[in-house]
This record gives structure tokens, sequence and C-alpha cells, in this order.
């Protein structure tokens, strides 16, 4: 006898994915708003407590990306105390985040690159139909998914004594040196890391070149946002997720800044809106112009495509090969947010091979792994950022002569997107609101809109159901509410 | 037969959220023949990683229903959960996570039983249970143990 509940994930995850849409007096969109639940209050419970617990507190935002605060962390924490890590330190550091986003990328895309998933019930035919031409083709590759990410997070839990939240990484280097058997395992694992990629991507470009109805579905208008790309670079300009500049190129690919992580405050601005927690960002060259799109934009997109954008080569030759291949079918810079899918598989192919160069290096294996760091010769600040799976991610930290936090800033991926999403889902309301009429397919059209974003949640909502459920709320011009569209928690379907 | 995973999720800096630590901790203290304890803050499609290789699972986790008093235990299969499929594979739910993985060719548990407890707290940053779910830990703790005794006892 088993008593069945239903448990409502509207109630369960208050105020999660609400978008709340402003008639004019005509009965036409004078706005809309996606709201994206922000949790309250970390960087205050965060002053008072000594810097160095930063890259095992922020490892507990996250449910999905610990790994990028924990070195955004450490990284900010290196520039906080003035410490440069040794060579060994670096590359351990490097080699475990190259292999999280590979097994990370990989996972998104193995899994969730189901047709209803990415493309939405209501998406053109030609969107469904190649994605499930990709289920298809992926079949056999799909079974390899398993073992190689296996693979990759034994090895990530034996560099830093856990795959998930790791313990390694502490200011001036890491907590343990990387033993000569784990270094042969990196050495003999990498190779098959390649190959996987490669296959992945292979199996993907075979399908969308075979289809050409796939760039009709990429040109859908839903999902295109004609606004600037920041991404991080190495100092040959090729694209880096960690240890980088960040640089940003206008809609039409003309470099419009380019800073280290300690200057993003000279670039980048946080505005506070009243209908959200989220604090969205703006480039300060630009101005905050609104939710707009085009060349005068103070708007900007972070994450897979935008990295590719702004890069001007990938660091590794294969995925350079790949990346070109992109853009011939696409065209450069890329807008369709659809792309990302592909942008994905090609940052997976350059992660495998920068692993591969990592755990060949020499100098892995060296005992040397921590700079202890001095005491800190009074207040100071530090700044670290590296790219997660979503985008950039700053980490800011004040602190003051004892090394205790007087200040933390975190800048997650969503932050820098979150303007953009707004444009994204305020064209799709009022392509399907007219003379205050509601067309039944405004919510499926309003998730498709912003669905390729991944917003994150910002905080480990591991939730149960843990699904983001959408509450579409419609008002008036008097202000007073029209309709409530929500999404309706089917019944059994066995 | 391989023994019984119980998982515990949670985040320790979010309140409530913490409650399943706690049970992990007691659960830990007086181990049950043939089951293994772990705990985990991840998400979605990350909890499969946890559960890979074990065919019976018992989740304990903090839900916030809003239709029972906190500190509520309520026990039932993953099947009763309904989740609609959410538009960010950021936020997708293990009903889900545990359909996906299935359609992909992954093993996944065939049998997932929940104990969640009615919480209150969920969204703040902070550390520490509120009153009615730090009671609540010995009955959760117990339909943890009761659970996964019934799945051990399961034929398969």
């Amino acid at each position: 006898m088993t008593r069945r509940i239903t448990i409502d994930p509207i109630t369960r995850l208050e105020g999660h994915g609400k978008i709340e849409i402003l008639l004019d007096d005509r009965g036409d969109v004078e706005s809309a708003f996606l709201q994206v639940p922000e949790l309250r209050g970390f960087e205050r419970f965060c002053v008072g407590r000594p810097a160095e617990e930063m890259p095992q507190l922020t490892a507990h935002v996250c449910g999905v990306c610990p790994a990028a605060h924990h070195i955004a962390a450490v990284q900010a924490l290196d520039a906080l105390y003035g410490v440069a890590p040794p060579a060994a330190a670096r590359l351990a550091r490097a080699l475990y985040y190259q292999l999280f986003i590979f097994e990370d990328h990989l996972l998104h895309y193995w899994y969730m690159g189901g047709p209803d998933f990415y493309a939405g019930s209501d998406a053109p035919a030609p969107m469904r139909n190649i994605l499930g031409v990709l289920a298809k083709v992926g079949a056999d590759l799909g079974k390899r998914i398993l073992s190689a990410r296996r693979e990759a997070r034994e090895l990530m839990a034996a560099l830093a004594g856990r795959t998930v939240h790791p313990v390694f990484a502490l200011p001036g280097g890491i907590s343990k040196a990387v033993d000569a058997a784990t270094v042969e395992r990196a050495r003999a694992l990498a190779p098959g890391l390649v190959r996987f990629a490669e296959d992945t991507l292979a199996s993907f470009r075979a399908a969308v070149l075979d289809h050409p109805e796939y760039s009709e579905a990429l040109a859908s208008e839903a999902y295109r946002v004609r606004c600037h790309s920041m991404g991080m670079v190495d100092g040959g300009g090729r694209l880096a997720f960690l240890d980088g500049r960040l640089r940003v190129i206008d809609p039409a690919g003309r470099e419009l800044a380019a800073f280290a992580p300690r200057d993003w405050l000279d670039h980048l601005a946080e505005r506070v809106e009243p209908w959200t927690y989220a604090k969205l960002t703006y480039l300060k060259a630009k101005g905050w112009t609104g939710f707009t799109e085009g060349d005068d934009t103070g708007l900007y997109r972070v994450g897979p495509l935008a990295r590719l954008n702004v890069a001007r080569a990938m660091a590794t030759p294969r995925a350079e090969a790949e990346r070109q291949r992109l853009f011939e079918a696409l065209g450069w810079p890329a807008h369709q947010t659809l792309a990302f899918h592909w942008a994905r598989l090609v940052e997976a192919l350059q992660a495998a091979e920068t692993a591969q160069q990592l755990a060949g290096d020499p100098r892995l294996g060296d005992p040397h792994v921590r700079e202890v760091p001095a005491p800190l010769p009074g207040p100071r600040e530090g700044v670290g950022a590296v790219e997660a799976p979503r985008g950039t991610l700053f980490h800011h930290y004040a602190a003051d002569a004892d090394g205790i936090l007087t200040a933390a800033n975190l800048v997650v991926a969503s932050q820098h997107n979150a303007a953009p999403v707004q444009v994204s889902v305020r064209k799709a309301a009022k392509g399907l609101i007219r003379g205050g009429k509601v067309d039944a397919a405004l919510l499926n059209r309003l998730e498709m809109a912003f669905r390729a974003y991944d917003p994150c949640n910002a905080c480990a909502s591991h939730a149960l159901p843990g699904e983001l459920p959408l509450v579409v709320t419609v008002r008036g011009a008097d202000g007073a509410v029209r309709e409530v569209i929500r999404r309706r928690v089917p019944e059994d379907a066995d | 037969m391989g023994p019984v995973l119980i998982l515990c999720l949670g985040n320790p800096l979010r309140r409530d959220d913490a409650v399943a630590l706690h049970v992990a901790a007691r659960l830990s203290a007086r181990p049950e023949p043939g089951v293994e304890v772990r705990t985990s803050a991840r998400a979605g499609l990350y909890l499969l990683d946890d559960m890979e290789g074990f065919d019976r699972v018992v989740v304990v986790d903090a839900v916030r229903t809003g239709a029972a008093p906190p500190g509520t235990v309520h026990a039932l299969p993953l099947e009763a959960i309904h989740a609609p499929e959410g538009p960010s594979p950021h936020a997708i739910g293990l009903p889900s996570a545990v359909a996906r993985a299935r359609a992909a060719g992954a093993p996944v548990p065939s049998r997932i039983q929940l104990v969640a407890v009615e919480v209150e707290i969920l969204d703040e940053v902070g550390e520490g249970l509120t009153p009615a779910v730090a009671a609540a830990v010995p009955a959760v703790e117990s339909a943890a143990r009761a659970a996964a005794r019934a799945l051990a006892g399961a034929a398969g």
C-alpha cells in the first residue's frame, strides 16, 4: 500500500522560473521579465570568515559546478595573498579543471541533447527532426560516455581528493603532490578521452551537415540575440578556461575590450532591478541601454558560443579544425543560441587535448606543490576568474590584515546572461500576445527562448522534484492580474 | 544483489537543506548490515554518478511542499513524484535524470525509494536547522533504515 502524493514543484521551489508580462492600454506587451531565483545572503555569510575557507565554502554554493567555484576561489586567494603557485600545482589544478570541463560538457550533450528538452515540443519541426537523428546516430557512441566519464572522474578524485567537492586547492598551490601512479594513469587515459571527444563531434557534425534543415532551424528568431560576446583567452588570444584575460567583441566581431580579471570593474558594471534579486551586468563602455540588441547595446553573452566567438583560435590543433568548421557553417560571430551544443563539443575536445598535454608535462609529479603565503601586509583585495561550463565566473574578495573577509562578490555565468535572456523572453512574448489575447503556445515559446541559456539558480537545488517550473503572470495596464499560466503537473504517464 | 545505498542529499550551508546530512551522520554511527551510506550536495543528472553500481537506492532529502507542517516525513517510491520537464538542464529533477539516463542506455537503479522531510527554510545561506526539522531527525533516520531493509528484503 503506497500513499501517492504529488509534490507540486511550484510550491517546492517558490519563485522559480517566474515570468511577469505587463500589457499596455491596447493589450500588447509593454514588457516581460523572467525572474530566476537567487540564493540570498551568501556574501553576508562569508564576511567575518577566514579567506582561506572560501574554496570549500563556495564549492557548496552550487550543486552543479563546485569545481569551477573551487578553482575560481583559490585563484582569488592567490591574488589576495600575492603568491604564485609552483609549476606542479598550476599543472595539477589545470588538469583537474580540464577533466571537469570535458566530463561536464559531454554529460550534457549525451543526456540532455534530446529533442524535447532543448527544442521543446513547440520547436520548429526541422529542429525536432535533427535532434531525433542525433539521438539515433549517437546510440553506439553513447555507451562509451559512461566509461569515458567514469575514467575522467576517477582521475579527478585522485588529483583532488574528491571528484565533486574538491579539497586540494590552497592559496599558493595544492595540498598534495600528484604521485607517480596518478601521473601514469593520466598519461594512459588522455588519448582515449581525445578520441571520444573527436568521435562525438564527428557524429554530431555528420548529422548536421547531412541535414540542411538544421541551419534553417538554427535561424529561429526566438533563439537569436545580437549582442556582444565575452570569454577568456590566453596570451596568444586562444580560448582558455583558466589563467587568462577576458576579451569582449561586438556583434560584428570587433574587439571592444580586453582586460585582466582584476580589472573587471573597469569594464563591467552590475545593476539592480526591482523585479529580481539577480544583479544584471552590462558593459561600461556602452552604458546601460536596457534590454536591447544590436551594435549599441550594453548587453553581452557568455558561455560556449561566446567563448568560441571571442577566441582567435582554439588552444589545441584538433579543436581548432573543428572551430573553423563550425564558423564555416554558421558564420562568425555566431548569434544562434542553439549552436551552443556544437560549441560545447568543440570545447570538450580542447579540454581533452589540453589534458593530454598537461599529463605529459614532466613537472606534473614534482613534489614542490605549494608556496605558503606570507601574512598580509594590510587590507587587500583579490580577484579570480575561470570559464565555468556556462560562462565566466568571477570571485572578488576583500580581506583585512588578519586575512578575515570584509567583502565577497561572486559573479556567476547566469548573471552575465541575465539581461540577454530578458531580450529573448520579451521577443517571444511580444510575438504571441496581441490585443490582450494570449496564444496557447505562449508557455512553450517562452521556455524555448531561455532554455538554451541553461540558467542557473545559483544554489544546490538538488530538489525533489527539482525541475524549474514556469509560472507566467500576465498583468494589464492597471497592474491587475489578467491571467496566470503554469505548467500542469502531468497525471501518471505509465 | 549488492548492498543497498542510502544517499543523503543536502547542502550544509542552506539551513534546513542540511537535514539529510544530520541523518547520514546518525546512520553511519550505527551501520546497517548490507547498507552503504553516502552524502551528496549535487543536483539532477549528477546524482546518477553517486548511485552508479547500485541497484537499490534510498534517497533522503529535504522538501518544501507547503502541504504539510515542517518535520513531516514523507516516504514514497520515486515513481510517485510527478515533475514537469523543466526548462533548464541545470534544474533537472531526479525523476527526469533517471529517465534520461535510462533512455541513453546508462545503467540506473531499478528501485529508488524516497524519504523526504518537510522543511521550512531552504533559500537562505546559513547553518542550523529550524526546531521542528531538527526534532524530526530521529524519525527520518528510522524511516530511512526501514526503507533500506525493505529494499534489501525485496525480491529482485
